[in-house]
């Protein structure tokens, strides 16, 4: 009895682990190049339960069919945070410095990446919100570099700027360097750190340089975010729901046990 | 945990607020001279740790993202839109549009030095060409150096300033006075100097239309209009943009998206006020349970 009332707690707590997911992903249906999360459930081990003080219970060392009540679920969990690497609605914008990735080798095929260098590390995104530093080089919004083939700092003169399919970057018809595309084995493992950056980890496997018949850079462009309002607002009414019955369930049982304790005894 | 489903929500709201007023003054400036329009860039905001390294999880275990929660979205930075305004016609002999890249150079009243798109100048009782604030538009005089243009000269102690000014599309700049000797040589009054930045976009805003240099947009490279610089052989050519004298460049905000994005946002803001109501409730029904 009382195992149930834990049961159902962990229903809620699960809920309520979903709806901090999808609250974020609807702050962030605006956000360009960022990736929804999904929540995936996971029922607790399953417990076997017996009978207990039988006199024949074991035979041999061993259980006996018959004692055995059988198996019994004690609670519902989130098991992982899995990113959705589905792509984005492309944007046209007038900035040249603006540049969406289009994949192009398929549907399932495993996303490609532009390469940024933080203090943590090279580190991955999907947004090409790009501007300029001081020093003429390719930069995020928050000032990380951009790398290029070989890792350095690709170095845009401001001009006339053109970005090829392949990631080729001129200037006024003069070559300016070449971005860095990867792509991960595993790009469901990546970590995501925020501010839309991706980080490689040993379940992820290393960047490799992405094949450039499999994605096109397209200039005056941005990637939308790929979280879907209306999928998240039925997602969030269904938790919603689950949330309910599951505290509902922790009353009935708190009421049941109410009886149990206070009106059996005065009969 | 739980709160931060209330808090992400509210941090998209107020994302979504901020765009709203980027878009309003965009709107409100659509018929400013030389406005640049803004975007709002955003992201979302460091994911929280809820139980870092417990368990010995290792980074890439599948396991360790269960704890992993996204914490809303945040501006990360507003971007300046330095794109071409159409140039309008105004008849004015003062009002100067540049038809591609560059800044006119002003002196502000501190003697410091500001770059402007907004050429809508006109002559002060001095002879001095300035802009609505009253900064100097500066040249190149015909002596060489970089100066404030004055279009005056000083005929029985009154300043009388020059009948026509004339600009070529190469920023030179002549005119005659009043009274000159009819088919004379017009007089030089120098060039004009533009301004380019390696990086418009770290430009500080210091006013209206008036910006100023930081760190972060290099410092200013000068030249005329018309021509163009290179930063070494080999380099691409940086061109300062032409000239036009009696024309002004509108604002280059866009009706149409601005009002597009403002409906977005507001739709957005929507979203994360149910979902903020949501885990209100959640909160509310824990707190029902023991009655």
């Amino acid at each position: 009895m009382i195992k149930g009332l834990y049961t159902a707690a962990s229903s809620m707590l699960a809920a309520m682990r979903r709806q901090d997911i999808i609250s974020n992903n609807l702050a962030n249906a605006n956000t360009v190049g960022f990736r929804a999360d999904d929540a995936q459930f996971k029922a607790f081990p399953l417990l076997f339960l017996q009978r207990l003080f039988d006199n024949n219970r074991l035979e041999n060392g061993q259980l006996l069919p018959s004692n055995q009540v059988g198996g019994i679920n004690t609670g519902l969990m989130v098991d992982q945070v899995t990113t959705n690497f589905q792509e984005g609605a492309i944007r046209q914008t007038t900035d040249p410095l603006d540049m969406a990735i289009r994949d192009t080798a398929g549907p399932n095929s495993p996303p490609a990446f532009f390469a940024v260098q933080t203090p943590e590390g090279t580190q991955f995104t999907r947004s090409g919100a790009f501007t300029r530093n001081a020093n003429g080089e390719l930069v995020t919004d928050q000032g990380f570099r951009v790398l290029g083939v070989g890792g350095q700092p690709v170095v845009v003169p401001d001009g006339d700027v053109k970005v090829a399919a392949n990631g080729a970057i001129t200037v006024n018809n003069v070559s300016a360097g070449q971005l860095q595309i990867v792509r991960f084995a595993n790009p469901v493992a990546l970590d995501k750190p925020g501010n839309t950056l991706f980080a490689q980890n040993a379940a992820s496997g290393p960047p490799t340089a992405a094949n450039p018949a499999d994605y096109q850079i397209e200039q005056n462009a941005l990637e939308q975010s790929n979280v879907d309002p209306v999928r998240s607002m039925a997602e969030m009414m269904d938790n919603m729901r689950l949330y309910e019955m599951n505290q509902k369930m922790v009353q009935t049982q708190d009421q049941i046990l109410n009886l149990a304790v206070n009106s059996i005894a005065k009969v | 945990m739980g709160t931060f489903g209330l808090w992400s929500a509210a941090s998209g709201m107020s994302a979504q607020q901020t765009n709203v007023d980027i878009a309003a003054n965009n709107l409100a400036n659509v018929n400013t001279v030389g406005f640049e329009r803004a975007r709002g860039d955003f992201q979302d905001l460091l994911v929280e740790r809820l139980n870092p390294g417990g368990g010995g999880l290792l980074r890439g275990d599948p396991t360790l993202h269960a704890d992993a929660v996204g914490a809303g979205e945040g501006l990360q930075a507003t971007k300046l839109m330095f794109e071409q305004g159409p140039l309008q016609s105004t008849g004015q002999p003062t009002d100067v549009a540049i038809d591609g890249q560059g800044f006119f150079q002003v002196q502000q009243p501190n003697g410091q030095i500001a770059y402007t798109r907004s050429g809508g100048f006109h002559i002060d009782s001095n002879g001095d060409v300035v802009d609505p604030q009253g900064n100097h538009l500066l040249v190149q005089t015909p002596a060489g150096n970089v100066a404030p243009l004055n279009v005056a000269q000083v005929v029985n102690g009154f300043e009388v300033p020059v009948s026509d000014l004339r600009l070529d599309t190469n920023g030179v700049l002549s005119g005659t006075f009043p009274g000159a000797v009819p088919g004379s040589a017009p007089v030089n009054f120098g060039v004009l100097q533009l301004a380019r930045f390696t990086n418009p976009q770290g430009l500080v805003q210091i006013g209206a239309n008036l910006f100023s240099p930081s760190g972060n947009s290099g410092a200013a490279i000068t030249g005329q209009p018309g021509t163009s610089t290179q930063a070494s052989p080999g380099a691409p050519l940086l061109r300062f943009g032409q000239v036009w004298q009696r024309f002004l460049e509108g604002s280059n905000v866009n009706t149409g998206d601005e009002l597009a994005g403002v409906i977005t946002a507001q739709r957005s803001y929507e979203m994360n006020q149910k979902s903020l109501q949501i885990s209100d409730q959640m909160w509310q029904l824990a707190n029902q349970m023991h009655q």
